[in-house]
């Protein structure tokens, strides 16, 4: 056997790709064709590439091969970021890179976007005058001008980075130019339609030089209207505004004149009708096409520049961003033909997951690999081709299929869902996909759900109509659990049980709409979970971070009124507004509990302090009561989450957003400005059995539940301008893809005319995109697919997801039945009301009638009562423990004069170094001069000579008072006490007489009193003695030696006071 | 003295946990002297101060990042640029990973390279020239081993005997070479007795499967996982996955466990049962809090507390302030250091005023001189490196805090003396490296763990066993742990390794041998449980996000019979179903919820008037200004907060906000209008725009001089010259005359005292008035609100006008002048459509494009209103927000009701519209 150097594995929903790939990969590591450890697979999520990770691990267990499955760990299974980056990070220095690259943040992405954007003075034009390309407050995003612009740049910069920028900008710009004005359509002579209509706004104005607002604006909009109208002649006038504003043109266009509701004056509308008849001419004048194709090439031209000092800039500081990962490594091959060798040599077979997901530049990367010669294996499935808006680029899959369909192997069976269902889905296909489609054969269980089911709609609501649609099919869902009858089989023990909330999911194509359906079935009594935004608005959060402003400015009245008058606190809101008014503080429990926590404000981390704050507030414990307990949990725990990645964010990261300091004001300043873009409710749970799941059908892809409802598919399908995306001559080379590759920029003119030919070439790709996301909608369900039916769409024009489905698929209800084509499909159809229900309340709080079993309030709260022993101590440890003892049983012996001062030595230090100076100098006195380097101190000649007098002195003693015993020095001593503690130490000095031995510790404190002194070291003394002694070693006596004294201080062993401490 | 020098015994042993439990088998054979124990680090301080070695010479880092910068053909150069520290980092690693791997004695040989690949042949070949380079100098691990292999044992106070175990730990060959040497020196000493010993106690410790393996379940993990795999056998509930959410569930869940496994069993101590937890610090702050809430002690958890580092970081700080344009914020956080000449309730009030936008900062009185001499130093700046070091040293010796921040002053200290030594030499200020030297780090508060016999034993994924138990739970149970992966070399890959390996018999270890040796000290710490082990899977991480259980899960899986997948193993405690499988799981009684306390709306009232909260001097009450009594319009509570200065505060970085640049916009415009002088040239017009907006950008707004807001900085500025220019010409036509720009008005209205800032005075011909307000913003929502009559600013200014006037100069020619204003008309001027919004005709307006006037009452409404919530307030009633309100003042008024937003307070504190019985 050998690989084959490609393999394309197209691979429908629900096919098994997973099990496919597992058998292949086992398969060819037990023929040895594959080391495990030299895999490459590339998933599109982390959860893939660790599902995929332990399905290989598991295989190679299974077939007896442990070794191999422990090798697995050294594999390349990971995103194609994460590949990208380990490619960067092993070959850092070919790259020339940090060896420890760091993924920037959006602040500093922002931050170094800005500074290189004042490196180029090419986008003077447009900074210039944003408003005239465009750029205005966007009020969805609350993004201002500039901003947008920003964004709007980078996206450039982005595309450019991806179709490499070895060209100059000018091929680009030149490209995207010749590609808008070859769809503009014909112009004509700008000048002299601009001087018509000058001289018609003229005429006009000259006779009525006025606004006709107040006189003739009888109603609102007439009112408006012609203050418009007079607002966009004036502006006419304006040369300037005559050859750029072209939305005055448009508006010059629509001119009010006369109508039955509004008369205007006697002349007025001939004068309008000539406007309007110059204004006409804007679809053929070519000053929109030059000014657009001026935006276009200063944006690419400015593009190429940023990108040049924003690549340099990331570089200089060690950054990169997710882009990099693949752009850098690409590079690296490209450029490299050692590293795309050497890795190559690291690689034994090449598999890419969800191909059709994948971009450009990842694309390009991992060609090179497979043209390299590494055997590839491609899985994926352009019918579930949705990624577009990430910049995926399905075409690539297409190529690579149409180029070599002698490699294809499709899988050809469905193991999902049951075979009644997939029979309804393979009718669909043809009509979603042509010809192309290839039937699945059903291999799903039978199961005792009907498969199809229907809640046709057969009028339009009048309002709220996601709301009403989320009514009937909340109904529907109501009546499936609640009826006993239907039976689903449950996935671990496959055993048929009743069905469950947990089993249905609800898919919708937006998030505004899913919160609208979350909200509708929460109000009839059904349990949802749906990731939702507004966690910095969450109650437990609120209070926390308002704890956290009180504790970080205890003079904030704001913070204080707010915790003592909120949920936590006792006051009201009227006492604690007079207590303000009264004494200008407030005076509340919850607050004095805060303010012991003040002592270690400024010092304490940040982590630390919203974790005191929850202690002190008791705030998990409190909410683990509450009605929302786990939401309210899993806020606060997102709240420490924070706190630690707030520590873990590095200076130049936090500076780059404006954000200086470590301490709680900085943190909250800094979360204050995240949680603009990042405000999500964290998911309480893991699992919920009980909760229907709301997912947009992009977020649905990749899951599977027994029963899905699809809904939504009255949303309209159309593309939209401005748009940018990249386009190619051809695909024949895909190696050479990348270079060829170009922008298309389709911009939005004011005149609709000009838009039509953009639009007409987005469309089909917009339409396809919606058939792919159908298909990944109506491919989640094992059991039962159950499907809106807004049949009232029957009379718009409008390409609807349902207008695919009816139209293209020749899908259609009749009693009972489901009609593709000519095929019939049984399924139940259940009407829905056009109205909302009576009754229902949307805006009821809902909560849960039960609290968690598990986790916190299963504690049983206690308090520890035992008194801990220590398992180890060292005997210095115990000074100054005792300190009880008789000074009377005390000997003291001087020997010299001792060493008091040192000649240029002081300080801690000094105490430190002598104690080393004896023990060294007692063994070793020939080492006197190469005590500088022992012990890192510098001495002078003549503190050396005091040192080594001073030590020989006592060594002199030694010898005279124990004569030559044996001498242990730094003598390490372990021993279990008598509570079962281990007490090790180093004694100084062991001096072993024939009658038993003697402990000696040298002390280098300055005392006054030596026997009081010696009272204090007598614990650690006597443990150091009892160690010794238990070793079978009788001791004699222990003793002071202190060193700035030239005295002895001892006691014979055991003492009185051990005696009666045993 | 001859005699050969007593010798130590040495335990070696894999780390400090390990050392804990071999020190505590020792001792437990009887009291003992001259043995110690320890890991690797613990070896070599004793070898060196038995041996008297020598104190290593400082300076080692920068040696080599010199070195290697002198090799600039070298595989490093290129990432040595751009990131010095990490790479030096990574190739100090590779030096140590290579010559550990070569004998001490051996020097490496170039001629040996040649079978070697190409990529780790030029790695080893500059590596080597690197260390010929570094002549004799190397890594600090390497230099103390070399130092000792030189120091003959003669000259030692200690011989050293070390005893270990093969491979726990592994040693690389230098490290092996100076136990050997240690060990021929302690030659003559060894007695048989003590050498058994010695090896029977670490024998105990390294082995990976405990001498009686448990018969059940445990057994087989702990015998078989990651070996040669026998018959899968049944699983029990000796071992078991529970899966949960979360780390702070994991701790939770096993305080549960613990309290019922010591309930159900009366034998079973604390201290008999372990947590295996993840080297991370939130779980060791989740521990501590779980236990507490048991009631239950914990034996050896390290609570990893760090400081901030105040020093450094009010250093840092000071950089940032000392280059212009300084960041508000970091001026705000030195104001706000402890380490200042103030306190900290000065401070706080200091760094509050900076970020509220006020940069007049006053010294507190308590702080003297160094305090008036700090505030120069942090608004000062710097463009030489000599005036930088002046200001830092000046800076340093200011730096107070009182003893309890001594520590840090010091550090404050020395870094600045770092940095001055820094500043010598150079010609330019490199703020970046300055800063980059002044980094804060966090430090370590120095508390160690609590070891104690009686608490439950606590021990990390990466340490030994340091006391065995009975009952095991293993915390953090997923993916990227038990075992976490090595991380790959940049320099030698793991083919690079094997090369190096089967190619010069160099024995480096690979990724691979490294993981083996974690998986086996897994295998160790299962081994210390006899009866039971549940390992906890964490479904999320500390973010939320889903995350899978460890690479180890799969392989346990086969060793059992039972669920297909090695998912299904864990046991879901949210799963009803799966929980009742897990034995000792805690459960709480069914309880229902306890809402909070709910927060009612009543409308509050006090026996006063809250008129006369804030009062002057002399007991009057202040007077109120337009936006005041707009405030109090939309919201009552709103106004009240403000009133008593209790409105939120808070720190936020600066940018170009509405208020800034509205303020910005007004400043202009007042440079460009101004009383006494003809209207600006045409022909200057720009000019004198675009310098003006420089002016009070310098003054009120420096940041955005900085490069990052060129866009900003130029669309502003292209607005303010068209809004100029369309302004100009409109006074032009109307024939105005400047009278006043931002006079201070006073007056009266419906019984209270008023006072505000008019923008602009006009005097039109037949001594008609005209008021100006300016406002940087389109002109659709400001006329839909006077269209509605809910516009009261401008009508108030004329209000003040009617009955009093200027508030200083009341008897000037210009008083005068608007004292005999015949009528007064108001306009807004809309600078972002040019659009003038005027509530009177006047005469010259046809000809100006955006000129519209109001022929309705445009203030009618709002007055009335405002009137009622006066005669409220007054009364000492306080009427809260409504539900409706905001739809009201949207869509009634006219008015997007921004004070409703002043603090949350006001939307907490909204009456429903059911109870409120009706809207306001
Ligand atoms: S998931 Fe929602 S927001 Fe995201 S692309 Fe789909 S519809 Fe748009």
């Amino acid at each position: 056997m050998s690989l084959p150097r490609l393999e394309i594995i197209p691979a429908g929903a629900g096919s098994g790709k997973t099990y496919t790939l597992k058998e292949r990969l086992g398969q060819w590591v037990v023929a040895g064709e594959v080391a495990p450890e030299r895999i490459l697979a590339v998933t599109f999520t982390e959860a893939a590439a660790a599902e995929l990770r332990e399905r290989i691990r598991a295989e190679l267990l299974a077939r007896g091969r442990g070794e191999d499955a422990l090798r697995l760990d050294q594999a390349y299974i990971s995103t194609i970021h994460g590949f990208g980056l380990r490619v960067l990070t092993e070959f850092a220095f070919e790259a020339g890179v940090s060896p420890q690259p760091r993924l920037l943040n959006e602040d500093e992405q922002d931050a170094l976007v800005r500074r290189a954007l004042t490196r180029t003075d090419k986008t003077d034009p447009i900074i210039s005058d944003l408003e005239a390309y465009g750029y205005r407050y966007d009020f969805n995003t609350e993004k201002s001008a500039e901003e947008v612009f920003r964004d709007d740049l980078l996206r450039i910069v982005e595309l450019l980075r991806s179709v490499g920028c070895e060209d100059d900008a000018d091929v680009h710009a030149q490209w995207s130019s010749d590609w808008v004005r070859a769809r503009y359509g014909p112009t004509g002579d700008g000048v002299r339609m601009s001087r018509a209509l000058q001289s018609s706004v003229d005429i006009l104005l000259r006779a009525f030089p006025g606004s006709l607002a107040r006189d003739c604006g009888n109603t609102k909009t007439a009112r408006k209207d012609l203050q418009n109208d007079y607002r966009h002649l004036r502006r006419a006038e304006d040369p300037a505004a005559l050859a750029a504003d072209w939305r005055m043109w448009q508006g010059l266009r629509k001119l009010r004149r006369s109508n039955r509701a509004t008369a205007l004056p006697e002349g007025y509308d001939a004068l309008a009708d000539a406007v309007v008849a110059a204004a006409d001419a804007l679809p053929g004048h070519p000053g929109p096409l030059e000014h657009a194709i001026g935006h276009i090439r200063t944006l690419i031209a400015a593009g190429q520049d940023v990108l040049e000092h924003y690549a340099q800039a990331k570089r200089e500081a060690g950054l990169v961003d997710y882009g990099d990962m693949i752009a850098m490594a690409g590079r690296l091959l490209r450029e490299r033909p050692d590293v795309l060798a050497t890795l190559k040599s690291r690689i034994d077979c090449l598999v890419v997951d969800e191909f059709q997901d994948t971009n450009p530049l990842q694309f390009d990367l991992l060609w090179q690999l497979s043209v390299a010669g590494v055997p590839t294996v491609v899985v994926g499935d352009l019918k579930q081709a949705i990624m577009g808006f990430q910049g995926a680029d399905p075409r690539l899959l297409e190529a690579l299929v149409q180029q070599h369909r002698d490699v294809a192997r499709p899988l050809v069976n469905n193991w999902r869902s049951q075979p009644r269902l997939m029979r309804f889905v393979n009718a669909l296909g043809p009509g979603l996909f042509g010809g192309d489609y290839v039937a699945l054969e059903p291999k799903g269980k039978d199961s005792p759900l009907h498969p199809l089911e229907f809640v046709a709609f057969a009028a339009k609501a009048g309002k709220d109509q996601h709301a009403v649609r989320a009514a009937a099919v909340g109904e529907r869902i109501q009546a499936l659990l609640h009826d006993p009858a239907q039976q689903v089989a449950d996935r671990r023990s496959q055993r048929l049980r009743p069905l469950r909330g947990g089993d249905f999911a609800v898919l919708c194509p937006t998030h505004r709409m899913l919160a609208t359906y979350a909200s509708v079935l929460r109000a009839k009594g059904l349990r949802v979970r749906l990731q939702a935004e507004g966690w910095f608005q969450a109650r437990p959060v609120q209070l926390a971070w308002h704890a956290l402003a009180y504790l970080a400015n205890p003079a904030d009245r704001h913070a204080a009124l707010y915790l003592a008058v909120t949920e936590l606190g006792s006051l009201t809101l009227q006492e604690g507004l007079r207590q303000l008014m009264e004494t200008g503080r407030i005076d509340e429990p919850l607050l004095r509990r805060l303010d012991a926590l003040a002592e270690g404000v400024s010092e304490r981390t940040v982590y630390a302090l919203v974790a005191d704050t929850f202690a002190a507030l008791d705030l998990f414990d409190t909410v683990a009561r509450w009605p929302d307990a786990e939401q309210a949990r899993a806020n606060l725990l997102r709240l420490l989450a924070e706190a630690a990645e707030f520590m873990d964010a590095t200076r130049e990261a936090l500076a780059h957003g404006g954000f200086h300091g470590a301490g709680v004001q900085t943190f909250l300043a800094w979360l204050a400005a995240k949680v603009k873009d990042a405000d999500e409710q964290p998911d309480p749970r893991v699992l919920d059995e009980d909760a229907i799941v709301l997912a947009t059908w992009h977020s649905a892809k990749g899951r599977e539940w027994p029963l899905v409802a699809v809904c939504g598919l009255d949303r309209v399908v159309k593309a939209r301008l401005p748009n940018v995306s990249l386009g190619y001559p051809s695909f024949d080379d895909l190696s050479g893809l990348l270079a060829t590759a170009r922008i298309a920029y389709a911009p939005a003119f004011a005149a609709p005319e000009n838009n039509e030919p953009f639009l007409a070439e987005l469309q089909p790709q917009a339409e396809t995109e919606a058939r792919r996301l159908l298909y990944v909608a109506l491919t989640r369900a094992r059991d039962t697919l159950l499907l809106e039916w807004p049949e009232y769409l029957g009379s718009s024009e409008s390409t609807t997801y349902w207008s695919l489905l009816a139209g293209d698929c020749r899908l259609s209800l009749a009693e009972g039945q489901a009609r593709v084509a000519e095929e019939l499909f049984p399924c139940r159809v259940t009407p829905g009301s056009s109205a909302l229900p009576a009754g229902l309340d949307l805006s009821a709080p809902v909560g849960e009638r039960e609290l968690p079993v598990v986790g916190r309030r299963a504690i049983r709260s206690g308090v520890a009562s035992i008194a801990l022993t220590p398992d180890s101590r060292t005997p210095s440890g115990l000074e100054h423990g005792s300190g009880i003892g008789d000074v009377n049983a005390l000997n003291r012996e001087r020997y010299g004069a001792g060493l008091a001062e040192v000649a240029g030595l002081s300080g801690v230090a000094l105490g430190t170094f002598l104690h080393r100076c004896f023990e060294v100098l007692g063994a070793r006195p020939d080492l006197l001069e190469k005590l500088p380097g022992i012990t890192g101190v510098p001495v002078t000649p003549e503190a050396s000579a005091q040192i080594a007098a001073g030590v020989q002195e006592f060594e002199g003693w030694l010898r005279a008072r124990f004569g030559d015993a044996s001498v242990l020095r730094e003598w390490p001593l372990l021993a279990l006490d008598d509570r079962g503690t281990v007490v090790s130490g180093t004694a100084d000095l062991i001096v072993r007489t024939t009658d038993g031995a003697w402990i000696i510790d040298h002390k280098s404190d300055r005392v006054e009193d030596p026997l009081q002194a010696f009272l204090a070291y007598q614990p650690q003394l006597e443990a150091y003695a009892r160690a010794l002694a238990g070793e079978g070693s009788p001791v004699r006596g222990i003793a002071i030696h202190w060193i700035r004294r030239g005295e002895v201080v001892w006691a014979p062993f055991p003492t009185v006071a051990a005696e009666s401490t045993r | 003295m001859t005699e050969a020098p007593p010798v130590l015994t040495f335990l070696l042993v894999p780390d400090a946990s390990a050392a804990r439990r071999v020190r505590r088998l020792v001792a437990a054979r009887g009291p003992c002297s001259g043995w110690l124990v320890g890991s690797w680090g613990g070896l070599i301080d004793a070898v060196q101060r038995a041996y008297l070695a020598p104190v290593p010479a400082p300076g080692w880092p920068d040696a080599l990042q010199e070195v290697l910068a002198a090799l600039p053909d070298a595989f490093w150069a290129r990432s040595l640029e751009v990131a010095p520290i990490e790479t030096t980092q990574a190739v100090e690693a590779a030096l140590v990973q290579l010559y550990g791997a070569y004998a001490p004695a051996r020097a490496p040989d170039v001629a040996t390279l040649a079978g070697l690949p190409e990529r780790p042949r030029r790695h080893v070949r500059d590596l080597l020239r690197l260390a010929e380079s570094l002549k004799g100098r190397l890594p600090e691990g390497l230099a103390v081993i070399r130092d000792l292999l030189a120091i003959d044992v003669s000259h030692a106070l200690h011989a050293v005997r070390v005893h270990r175990i093969d491979g726990v730990p592994s040693l690389t060959r230098w490290q092996e070479a100076l136990v050997e040497k240690l060990n021929r020196d302690a030659e003559s000493s060894v007695t048989a007795e003590s050498d058994h010993t010695a090896m029977e106690i670490l024998e105990i410790l390294s082995r990976e499967s405990p001498a009686e393996v448990h018969p059940g379940a445990l057994g087989v993990i702990q015998s078989q996982l990651f070996a040669a795999r026998g018959v899968p056998a049944p699983p029990d509930a000796s071992v078991q996955w529970v899966g949960v959410r979360d780390f702070l569930q994991e701790a939770e869940v096993a305080a549960g466990m613990v309290q019922r496994m010591l309930a159900e069993h009366l034998d079973l101590r604390p201290a008999e049962i372990g947590l295996l937890v993840p080297d991370s610090f939130e779980y060791a702050v989740a521990l501590q809090d779980a236990f507490r809430l048991a009631g239950l002690p914990l034996s050896g958890l390290q609570v990893e507390h760090w400081r901030r580092d105040l020093g450094r970081e009010v250093v840092f700080h000071f950089l940032y302030c000392r280059q212009r344009p300084a960041p508000a914020m970091a001026l705000a956080v030195c104001l706000a250091s402890p380490l200042m000449p103030w306190s900290r309730e000065d401070g706080g009030r200091l760094a509050q005023s900076v970020m509220d936008g006020d940069y007049g900062l006053r010294a507190p009185a308590a702080a003297g001189v160094a305090g008036q001499q700090m505030l120069d130093l942090l608004r000062g700046d710097d463009s030489v490196p000599s005036g930088l070091a002046n200001a830092l040293r000046a800076f340093a010796a200011l730096l107070d805090g009182g003893e309890r921040f001594a520590a840090h002053r010091l550090q404050a200290r020395d870094t600045v003396e770092r940095l001055c030594e820094f500043l010598k030499g150079s010609i330019d200020i490199d703020w970046s490296a300055l800063r980059r030297a002044a980094q804060p780090r966090f430090v370590p508060s120095g508390e160690v763990p609590d070891f104690n016999q009686e608490g439950v034993t606590v021990w990390r994924e990466s340490q030994e066993t340091w006391r065995p138990v009975r009952r095991l739970l293993v915390l953090g149970f997923a993916q990227g742990r038990y075992p976490a992966a090595p991380g790959s070399s940049p320099v030698f890959s793991a083919d690079d390794v094997q090369a190096l390996r089967d190619q010069l018999g160099l024995p480096i270890p690979t990724p691979g041998d490294e993981l083996a040796r974690r998986r086996g000290r897994l295998r160790r710490q299962l081994g210390a449980a006899a009866e039971s082990v549940a390992f906890l899977v964490p479904r999320r991480d500390f973010a939320g996000k889903p995350q899978s259980p460890s690479d180890s899960l799969v392989f346990m899986h086969p060793l059992f019979t039972g669920p297909e997948s090695a998912q299904e193993r864990v046991l879901d405690i949210e799963a009803a179903e799966l929980r009742d499988g897990v034995s000792y799981l805690a459960l709480a009684e069914p309880a229902a919820p306890e809402p909070p306390r709910p927060l009612t709306a009543d409308d509050p009232r006090f026996d006063r008037d809250l008129l006369q909260i804030r009062t002057t001097r002399e007991g009057e009450q202040k007077p109120e200004s337009p936006s005041s009594l707009e405030t109090l319009m939309v919201s009552r509570l709103a106004w009240l907060l403000r009133r008593l200065g209790a409105e939120p505060r808070g720190w936020a970085p600066e940018g170009p906000d509405v208020r800034l640049l509205g303020t910005l916009a007004h400043e202009v415009f007042e440079y460009l209008f101004r009383p006494g002088m003809d209207l600006p040239e045409l022909t200057d017009l720009e000019a004198r725009t675009l310098g003006f907006l420089d002016v009070a950008i310098r003054e009120r707004a420096p940041f955005l001089m900085a490069p990052q807001w060129q866009v900003e900085r130029r669309h502003l500025a292209v607005g303010m010259a068209r809004a100029a220019l369309a302004w100009r010409n409109a006074l032009d036509k109307l024939g105005a005359e400047v009278l006043a720009g931002e006079a201070w008005l006073q007056g009266t209205w419906a019984g209270i005292p008023i006072h505000g800032q008019a923008d602009l005075i006009l005097g039109l011909p037949g001594d008609r008035l005209l008021v100006v307000d300016y406002k940087r913003s389109k002109s659709a929502k400001r006329r839909e609100q006077m269209e509605k009559g809910y516009d009261s600013q401008a009508n108030l200014y004329r209000t003040m006008l009617q009955t009093g006037g200027l508030k200083n100069d009341d008897q000037g020619p210009l008083a005068e002048r608007l004292r005999r204003g015949a009528a007064i008309g108001t306009v807004y001027y809309m600078m972002n459509d040019q659009t003038g919004l005027a509530d009177t005709a006047l005469p010259g307006t046809g000809g100006i494009p955006d000129w519209q006037t109001l022929d309705n009452d445009v203030s009618g409404a709002a007055m009335a209103l405002i009137r009622q919530r006066l005669d409220e307030v007054r009364a000492g009633l306080l009427v809260l927000n409504r539900e409706s309100d905001a739809e009201f003042f949207q869509k009634e008024a006219g008015i997007t009701p921004y004070a409703l937003e002043n603090s949350p307070l006001v939307k907490l504190f909204t009456v429903t519209d059911e109870d409120a019985g009706g809207a306001a």
